[in-house]
């Protein structure tokens, strides 16, 4: 709650404006917080620090640092204030190094857990994961309604996206596209966006072939 | 747990002594002191005994809430809540802490500045996950102002201009969110505040 955390969020204030001071800031935090053995606050920067890495493109180390962010929170008992967004950095990391089936259970992990917890920013986030997976697996419909739902729920909430953030599920983006006509595309989305937050939740979590 | 039945058998006899109010206000006292005791360690290395210990006490200190709201016990409630805003963030209690520390804000006349703001500081944590920024930052910007007015100092008023530079951060406000900010790190670096001990920041004796 002191120095540690406004190095934090000061940091994650300016990734999209001064990235390399974003990063010396949490940098700096990070060593205050091992120095005090401020775990919470150092789970949160080590997650921050992971997903700029992971934004950029080092999925290696971005993967490192939330796993270790990850670890921490489990071990102390944290079940909220930051791990339920951390899996979704464990998500990225591991979809972008070719592993669905990983960043698949890192998604339903957080979408589970968030949906308990009520943290509809986090869902968001875990929606447009887990249509990044769908997608990879010809699920192009089912990729589209979850895309719409995750749209809509940050709009709901008013969360804006970066450009680097939407870089992250373009490809995906692109794939569903490319497997469904444009009518076909804006009927799924559709769907997706008139759901509501616990039919996207449910609908999220349904065990249902690709094409669903 | 005790069992149920002892449990109830137990308050019946206690409504029976014609002491019952007298050992609430005891009981309350107790899990305020506990809950004052835990905050400062949550932060730690410490803090996987005491969030469980909060954890098993969960129900106690719903009951020590729930009489101090209801006997019109402010100062008591609301430091009570103030204390537990950390534990319902870190286990996830985001709603149910959300709706303690509502309950103790709307009977806070009198009460103390400092007792307020932690509320208040409470208030726009845990409303943040369910994505109510609006409420986040209402009770930002009042904590911001009421330690401003009450002269709270530097460590107090950073910990509110972190809250509305979160949210500016959520809303794409990038500048907004920086200058924010900047001057959150300032004012947290001119208090020396690395621990971000909230009794300390709020004028409570350290234990």
């Amino acid at each position: 709650m002191g120095i540690a955390e406004a190095l934090l969020w000061l940091g994650n204030s300016l990734d999209f404006l001064d990235r390399e001071r974003a990063k010396e800031l949490r940098e700096e935090g990070i060593v205050l917080a091992r120095e005090l053995g401020y775990v919470g606050e150092l789970a949160r920067l080590l997650f921050s620090q992971g997903y700029i890495l992971i934004l950029e493109g080092d999925y290696e180390r971005g993967a490192a640092l939330s796993e270790e962010a990850a670890r921490l929170f489990r071990e102390h008992g944290h079940k909220g204030g930051g791990l339920e967004f951390l899996l979704d950095n464990l998500g990225w990391a591991a979809l972008y190094r070719g592993g669905p089936e990983r960043a698949r259970a890192a998604y339903e992990e957080g979408l589970a857990l968030c949906a308990e917890l009520g943290d509809r920013m986090a869902v968001s986030a875990y929606l447009d994961g887990l249509a990044c997976v769908v997608g990879t697996e010809g699920g192009a419909e089912r990729a589209a309604r979850l895309f719409g739902a995750a749209e809509a729920l940050r709009e709901a909430v008013g969360w804006h996206l970066f450009s680097e953030e939407e870089a992250l599920k373009e490809p995906y983006l692109r794939t569903a596209r490319s497997q469904l006509d444009e009518a076909s595309l804006e009927e799924a989305w559709a769907e997706g966006r008139a759901m509501s937050f616990d039919e996207a939740v449910s609908y999220a979590m349904e065990k249902e072939d690709a094409g669903g | 747990m005790m069992l149920e039945t002892i449990h109830e058998f137990a308050r019946e006899k206690l409504e029976g002594s014609g002491e019952a109010e007298e050992v609430r206000r005891r009981h309350a006292g107790y899990f305020l002191d506990l809950a004052e005791e835990a905050e400062p360690r949550l932060r730690g290395p410490e803090d996987v005994e005491w969030l469980e210990r909060l954890e098993e006490e969960h129900d106690n200190l719903r009951a020590a809430l729930s009489w101090a709201l209801e006997r019109g016990e402010v100062e008591l409630g609301l430091r009570l809540a103030g204390a537990l805003w950390m534990f319902w963030n870190a286990r996830g209690h985001y709603s149910e802490g959300h709706r303690w520390l509502e309950q103790a804000l709307a009977k806070a006349n009198g009460a103390s500045a400092a007792a307020r703001a932690k509320v208040l500081e409470g208030v726009g944590r845990l409303v943040f996950p369910s994505g109510e920024v609006d409420q986040a930052l209402i009770a930002a910007h009042e904590g911001l102002e009421l330690s401003e007015q009450a002269g709270l100092g530097g460590a107090v008023a950073a910990r509110f201009l972190r809250i509305l530079g979160t949210m500016a951060i959520v809303r794409g406000e990038d500048d907004r969110a920086k200058e924010l900010l900047e001057e959150s790190l300032i004012l947290s670096r001119e208090a020396d505040d690395k621990w971000g001990s909230q009794r300390r920041s709020y004028g409570w004796e350290i234990r």
